[in-house]
């Protein structure tokens, strides 16, 4: 394995006296798709929040791109190269397919107070915000208010924005839920698109069929603990995922029949 | 006729220094929800700290420009020490913050220049226009001429440039402005200098407008640009100014036409009731 380009130590997040994350450790190599696993409650959007800077971790230690990362807030990890989108989309309903975007685009300049008093419509700008939506497929709809478009072009402008901002890592936070069908195999097409981009892939899904064929690697977490990681075959027959996802019963049961 | 016109110049004009001090409250709500009643007091020291600069040098404009600066200073400051740590509470306790703020301020105002009205001798440099018959006083133009550019200023930056686009970003969600590289608190301090700083330009003008600059003279707007965001649609700017632009010309005319016997304030509520009655989400605002 080369360098990872994430590096999650016995990371700890502790609520009051509840445990959401509890020692959890796990690396991501550039260019895999990695999948985080687990039934509710386990902590996998914990886990990306702290990765994201959302929450400071309560102890470990996390190392993106080869710089410790704990406790740095969102907008400083942005600037470095990472991406995400939220499990509840949420679009700037007020502005356009295209201003979100290029919310987004305006990275390089929103560390700095004074660099960001400058017009931001440049042609440069709106031509490669707009590369970004015809990657995603949204192009011919970036002026329409970003507020009316249905949940599966919402899900894809998300991850428009996720990838203006994430040259390095995204994490995508179950981005396939409440989609149809077809739908479901046009968002696997465009990660996979993603990852031919260069950029690494760290998603949290539910769905157990979409994450055997998508990732290269699953990590599975139950209780702010991981219980398994490993390659999908490795998981798929792994007997605490089952007990984890389908309790101890079925398991027995299909062991039984 | 005639009267008429002089009275809907006057309202436009009351109404143009209302829209003046809630644009502060209604930017500051829309990125923070956050009722900012110090946004008032901050408006008196904006008075008082014009007429100590123009005193001390002779020059207006160095007058507003001090003015302006102190406030934002002020205004970033209450936003760091009052309201950014109480952010994680219900929205009435930064509330109960802000009308503590307001009144030590108003106290402290008191204290530093004294319980009395100063004057404000100052004379704005714009010349009066004469219409026909109808003439526009140099202070009907100045109010009018600062406040349009206070204006267009505000439309070009909230729409032209990058701060403003990072600005309507976190209005709309803080958490997301941040997962985006916008780094949100520095977006919320600017947001508070703007507001503060055409605040401050507010009390100098009206401290020109009425020859007076007192303690309370931030009471009154208090009360009214709270009204008046509810009445714009809670948090958007277009509705704040069309509102006040109606209250000012409203109030004007009720006092100049309607033999109601009642203070120029007690109109202006009732008028306000009554627009709340007929549209609750207010002019501008949505469900």
């Amino acid at each position: 394995m080369s360098e990872p380009i994430l590096r999650v130590e016995n990371l700890h997040k502790h609520f009051g006296g509840l445990k959401a994350v509890n020692g959890v450790s796990f690396q991501v190599a550039p260019g895999e798709i990695l999948g985080i696993l687990g039934p509710n409650g386990a902590g996998k959007t914990v886990c990306f929040n702290m990765i994201s800077g959302v929450y400071k971790p309560t102890a470990g230690k996390i190392v993106f791109d080869g710089q410790r990362t704990d406790g740095l807030p969102p907008h400083r990890l942005a600037a470095l190269g990472l991406g995400r989108t939220f499990q509840i989309v949420k679009p700037f309903a007020s502005l356009t397919v295209l201003e979100n975007v290029l919310v987004a685009r305006g990275i390089a300049n929103y560390g700095r107070f004074g660099r960001i008093w400058g017009p931001w419509r440049s042609k440069d700008q709106v031509r490669a915000a707009m590369e970004v939506l015809d990657k995603v497929g949204l192009a011919d709809l970036a002026g329409r208010k970003a507020g009316l478009l249905p949940l599966g072009n919402l899900r894809r402008l998300e991850i428009a924005r996720a990838l203006v901002v994430g040259r390095k890592l995204i994490l995508l936070d179950e981005s396939f839920s409440g989609l149809r069908h077809a739908e479901i195999t046009r968002l696997e097409d465009l990660i996979r698109a993603i990852r031919q981009m260069g950029i690494t892939v760290l998603l949290i899904e539910h769905n157990l069929r979409v994450s055997m064929k998508l990732c290269d690697r699953i990590v599975v977490l139950e209780h702010g603990r991981k219980i398994a990681e490993g390659k999908p075959e490795q998981i798929q027959s792994d007997l605490r995922v089952i007990e984890a996802y389908l309790g101890r019963k079925r398991r027995n049961n299909a062991a039984g029949g | 006729m005639h009267l008429f016109i002089e009275q809907l110049l006057n309202g436009i004009a009351m109404g143009s220094i209302y829209a003046l001090v809630t644009l502060g409250l209604a930017l500051v709500y829309g990125i923070l929800r956050i009722l900012h009643v110090a946004h008032a007091a901050i408006y008196t020291v904006g008075a008082y700290v014009g007429l100590a600069v123009f005193k001390f040098t002779g020059s207006l404009w160095l007058g507003f420009g001090g003015a302006m600066v102190f406030c934002s200073v002020l205004g970033v400051a209450i936003e760091r020490l009052v309201y950014y740590p109480l952010l994680k509470y219900p929205p009435y306790v930064p509330l109960i913050g802000s009308i503590a703020v307001m009144l030590g301020i108003e106290e402290l105002c008191r204290l530093v220049a004294g319980p009395y009205i100063l004057t404000f001798p100052a004379r704005l440099p714009f010349a009066a226009v004469h219409l026909g018959s109808v003439t526009i006083s140099s202070t009907l133009m100045a109010v009018y001429a600062i406040t349009a550019l206070v204006l267009a200023v505000l439309w070009y930056i909230t729409s032209r440039t990058e701060m403003g686009l990072a600005m309507r970003a976190t209005s709309q969600d803080m958490a997301i402005a941040d997962a985006m590289g916008i780094n949100s608190h520095q977006v919320v301090s600017a947001t508070f200098v703007l507001g503060s700083s055409i605040a401050a330009v507010a009390g100098v003008l009206v401290g020109i407008y009425y020859n007076q600059v007192y303690p309370t003279m931030g009471a009154v707007p208090a009360y009214k640009t709270l009204a008046l965001i509810v009445v714009g649609g809670m948090g958007s700017v277009p509705g704040a100014v069309i509102a006040s632009l109606l209250l000012g010309v409203a109030e004007t005319l009720l006092i100049g036409y309607a033999q109601i016997p009642l203070p120029r304030d007690a109109l202006a509520f009732i008028a306000m009731i009554a627009v709340l009655m007929w549209r609750s989400e207010g002019l501008l605002g949505s469900k």
